[in-house]
């Protein structure tokens, strides 16, 4: 009896050692993982165990089972904390391997070993009751029950975290009905796998698909924690700066980039990474991080201006990313009221919704002659402003003065106005149109010193100036200002040498 | 026969009308109240008011210039250099194996491409030396080069490209989009045919007409010489004010007609009197291209006078600028057999490119240049494409070169709208025989085009005989290598 409890005693105190003494940085050694693979295998006995004992305890307090049971406690308190003090050495040495969540795997082992040490406590709580009774008046057996009673919580958290480890933090609730799901405000289960961003049009592809892959298939070795190699991948400076073998990554050049290489190096070859006993990425995780080299690394550049490939855009796909909202797409626009277009429809314009339940509004001009700005069309206009998005007012008698209220519809994107009377006068009111991307002007009468200040316009993406006053040297004024705006000032016909095939 | 079976025969000869209306009364009458309802329903909307597609779309018009009779990829767009060196030499057995061809019978010979290639624009396009004009704008276009249809004779292929079945009864895909988006421009037919090349579509009308939609959607063919529209303009001495009178009278007695017998058809009826009388002014003035400067005549190389492609894409623009939604180009004479002159890749053929190569590369131009290309779909392609073998018609030796016509691959080309300029999807194998990769079969490419105009092919539908009809039957992939 006596040598057992010293025994314990000992396997204590080695825990105890193992824990100030944790091997830390460096690579583990092979028999370091080769014992700490036995901790699945372990764990499970203090598992079974521990809760068989707190069950017999509870059947001591019945008074005639007391004596029948007690022994069994004492015997498998014992066992159970023996067992315990192995999971969490062997439990110490898995760590090493690394590619674990830093904060799941924390908890886990700061419980494991309150788990390991309240079995103990429990086992001398119940042999030596006479060791308590020195320390207070409280009685053995309340104590006993209390460390118990904890311990088994204790055991069940590290269970918890233990199976996050292994399996991810979603094993438990993925076929969880829907219903529970909504209680416990999870996604439903047909948006599992569903990117979740708050605004996707406003996402870099870093942040929304890269940076996510990193943290978790690389950051718990290549973190703030730790860094192996010197390697931090958490952060874009980290990556950038690299680690002792340079930066991992060579921008457009994936298969100069270390991050890639050694991802797709045979799971067994020696510097494959992740290293091969932790989880590795996805084919698909692999894919995105590839293309994101590929098309040149940016870290700033926004999902919607990504150009994916056609096996990135089904990834996006599966991804829920597949129809980006961006511009006005985006806004929460309330849908326009059905009078007031029916209003506006009565003014020589045709008005048409976009499409099928958007709120904006395509206005074209049909009644050439009744567009101008002495009419009502800018009250009409000026009704639905926040709807209209696409103005046609092509070969009509819009002029300048119509142009002070198309300046104030704020969601213009489109705007023909080819062949009117508008001047540059009428374009200084154009200035604030922030999502204008077309605008039509050939045929009017404006000048360079008009078109120069389009460069303004953030949104603007073509620009149509055949038969204007826009000379070619005000036309790279603005192309210098505006470098990727296209620019059509009609035709430039080369010759052509005819066909001379004879038959 | 069974004693059973006449005993029903007998009884059936006794059932009369009077039998079956007496029975049924009450289901008649049922039936008569719910198009009592419906009449209310039907009669309210315009059937070519403007309507908003599924999602917002890329292109808002399209303009389809159909190269009727196959004209070959091999000299114009696919360049095989390969093939050259194969020419003269018997094609082997293994490319003859369990394939139908229209007119090649026993072993026909390899023909090298009758043309010269280069690489042009910034994309490095490949076009031959029969569509000089072209070149300047191939960074505007995407190439389809593995194009694939299921038919091989004329009829049934452009059938197929255009009304998405092979056979009669479908409507086409300009009515389709006219179905779904109405008109923008009531002054204006919303779909608009122009045909040259001096003979009608092999499968004829249906090519363009509505199918078993309502018959208001069909195309309407418009001339390019003479009368634009036929039985348009006004009888002679008969002044406009007297039509516009005689048309309010007619319209008058309809109204009377339709109070009393409530047919939702005679709205329709009344619709298009208003519509003819309004076309009477608009239609001849989008199609007076002696209005237009004589520099954009220089550009497209217009015959005015005659009825010739060039003038018909200038047409196009002039009707596209004016909102119409699909105008629909025929140019016949494609067929280059090399049984006779004109249907020769040493003949007609070149005569076709000689007539098409500056007015198309005018229209993309032109269309650029007034800010229409941006929103106005492009698309350029025959039925199906050409054999790399020499026809060997029945058997012997033709007196001019040609080829055979091919269903698996073939090349069709889109530009503006949406679409991805630059670029070439699809390839062909080292003899233009098979695809290789990038296979666009047709009602891919139909449900690209209704993609890129804001539908869903799927949800296009129109219920006919028991079930929802679509332009693509039970077919078609959205082809997005080719979306910007």
């Amino acid at each position: 009896m006596k040598t057992a409890q010293l025994l314990l005693g000992a396997g204590l105190a080695l825990l105890v050692l193992m824990l100030i003494a944790v091997p830390g940085g460096g690579r583990p050694s092979d028999l370091t993982l080769f014992f700490g693979r036995f901790h699945p295998l372990v764990v499970h006995l203090p598992i079974g165990i521990l809760l068989m004992a707190a069950a017999l305890e509870g059947l001591t307090r019945i008074r005639q089972w007391k004596q029948r049971y007690d022994l069994s406690v004492q015997l498998l308190l014992y066992a159970g904390a023996w067992t315990g003090i192995l999971s969490v050495i062997a439990g110490l040495y898995l760590a090493q391997g690394g590619g674990y969540d830093p904060s799941t795997l924390a908890w886990h082992k700061r419980l494991g070993v309150l788990v390991a040490l309240l079995a103990v406590v429990c086992y001398f709580a119940k042999v030596r009751p006479d060791w308590l009774r020195h320390l207070s008046h409280i009685q053995a057996h309340k104590v006993s029950g209390g460390a118990i009673a904890v311990m088994i919580l204790g055991l069940a958290l590290t269970g918890h975290f233990g199976g996050r480890l292994t399996h991810g933090s979603g094993y438990l609730t993925r076929y969880m009905p829907d219903g529970l799901r909504q209680l416990a405000g999870l996604p439903a289960k047909a948006d599992l796998g569903k990117l979740q961003l708050a605004d996707p049009a406003q996402a870099t592809t870093y942040d929304a698909l890269i940076a996510p892959v990193l943290s978790q298939r690389c950051t718990s070795c290549h973190g703030a924690v730790r860094a192996r190699g010197g390697l931090r991948l958490d952060t874009p400076e980290h990556i950038m700066e690299g680690g002792d073998e340079g930066p991992p990554i060579v921008a457009g050049r994936p298969e100069e980039s270390e991050l890639i290489t050694r991802v797709w190096l045979p799971l067994h070859a020696d510097g494959h990474m992740p290293p091969e006993e932790s989880p590795q990425l996805s084919v698909a995780e692999a894919e995105l991080v590839r293309w994101w080299i590929e098309s040149g690394a940016s870290f700033d550049r926004l999902l919607p201006d990504a150009e994916p490939t056609p096996v990135v855009a089904s990834i996006l796909d599966g991804l829920g990313l597949n129809e980006i909202q961006t511009g006005i797409f985006a806004l929460d626009t309330a849908p326009p009221d059905s009078q007031d277009i029916d209003a506006l429809a009565g003014l020589g314009v045709s008005v048409t919704p976009l499409a099928e339940d958007e709120p904006y509004l395509q206005v074209r001009c049909i009644d050439l002659a009744a567009c101008s700005g002495d009419t009502d069309l800018p009250e009409g206009l000026r009704k639905l402003a926040p709807n209209i998005a696409w103005l046609d007012l092509g070969r009509s008698q819009a002029g300048d003065r119509l142009l002070e209220t198309v300046g104030t519809l704020p969601h213009l994107t489109r705007l023909h106005l080819q062949q009117t009377r508008v001047t540059d006068t009428g374009l200084s009111h154009l200035l604030e149109l922030s999502y204008l991307e077309y605008l039509n002007l050939y045929g009017t009468a404006v000048t360079d010193s008009g078109i120069v200040r389009l460069s303004r316009l953030p949104a603007l993406k073509s620009l149509y100036l055949w038969q204007t006053q826009v000379t070619p040297s005000g036309v790279e004024a603005l192309q210098a200002a505006a470098p990727d705006l296209y620019i059509n000032t009609g035709l430039s016909l080369e010759p052509v040498e005819p066909d001379t095939t004879a038959e | 026969m069974d004693l059973l079976q006449e005993a029903r025969e007998i009884k059936l000869r006794h059932q009369t009308r009077r039998h079956f209306l007496k029975a049924f009364g009450t289901g008649l009458g049922a039936i008569a109240f719910a198009s009592l309802g419906a009449t209310e329903a039907l009669a309210a909307p315009d059937p070519l008011a403007a309507r908003p597609p599924h999602f917002t779309p890329k292109a808002k018009r399209v303009i389809f210039l159909h190269m009727a009779g196959g004209p070959s990829p091999l000299e114009l767009f696919d360049y095989k250099p390969d093939l050259a060196r194969l020419d003269g030499q018997l094609c082997p057995d293994s490319l003859l194996e369990g394939k139908r061809f229209a007119f090649i019978r026993g072993v026909p010979k390899m023909l090298g491409p009758q043309a010269t290639f280069g690489q042009y624009g910034q994309s490095g396009a490949w076009v031959s030396n029969h569509m000089p004009h072209l070149r300047r704008v191939v960074d505007r276009i995407a190439f389809l080069k593995a194009m694939k249809t299921d038919e091989f004779n004329h009829a049934p292929a452009q059938l197929l490209v255009h009304s998405g079945s092979p056979r009669l009864g479908r409507p086409s895909m300009g009515s389709w989009v006219t179905y779904g988006l109405g008109t923008e421009n009531a002054n204006l037919p919303a779909f608009v045919v122009l045909l040259s090349g001096g003979a009608a579509p092999d499968a004829g009308a249906s090519v363009y007409g509505s199918g078993f939609l309502p018959t208001v959607y069909q195309g309407v063919q418009c001339r390019s010489n003479g009368d634009p529209v036929l039985f348009l303009s006004d009888p002679d001495h008969i002044p406009r004010n007297l039509r516009r009178r005689t048309i309010d009278a007619i319209n008058d007695i309809n109204r009377q007609n339709h109070e009393e017998v409530g047919d939702p058809e005679i709205l329709t009826r009344i619709a298009q009197y208003e519509m003819a009388f309004r076309m009477q002014t608009a239609v001849p003035e989008a199609m007076d291209i002696l209005r237009e400067p004589e520099y954009v005549h220089a550009m497209y190389g217009t015959r005015p006078g005659e009825t010739a492609f060039s003038n018909n894409c200038l047409l196009a623009r002039r009707l596209v600028e004016r909102g119409v939604r699909f105008v629909q180009l025929f140019h016949w004479g494609w067929d280059s057999h090399g049984a006779g002159r004109s249907e020769a890749l040493n003949g007609g053929f070149l005569d076709r490119c000689r007539e098409t190569d500056q007015p198309v590369a005018a229209l993309l131009e032109d269309l650029d240049m007034r800010g229409l290309l941006d929103e106005t779909l492009v698309i350029w392609g025959g039925e199906f494409g050409r054999t790399p073998m020499l026809e060997n018609r029945s058997g012997s030796d033709n007196p001019f070169v040609g080829r055979d016509h091919h269903s698996d691959v073939f090349t069709m080309w889109m530009a503006g709208g949406g679409v991805r300029g630059g670029i070439t999807h699809g390839e062909t194998d080292a003899i233009g025989y098979a695809p290789v990769q990038g296979q666009v079969h047709v009602h891919d490419l139909q449900a690209t085009i209704l993609h890129l105009l804001g539908f869903d092919h799927l949800r296009l539908t129109y219920p006919f005989q028991g079930r929802d009809f679509r332009l693509t039957d039970v077919h078609g992939h959205v082809v997005n290598e080719v979306l910007a």
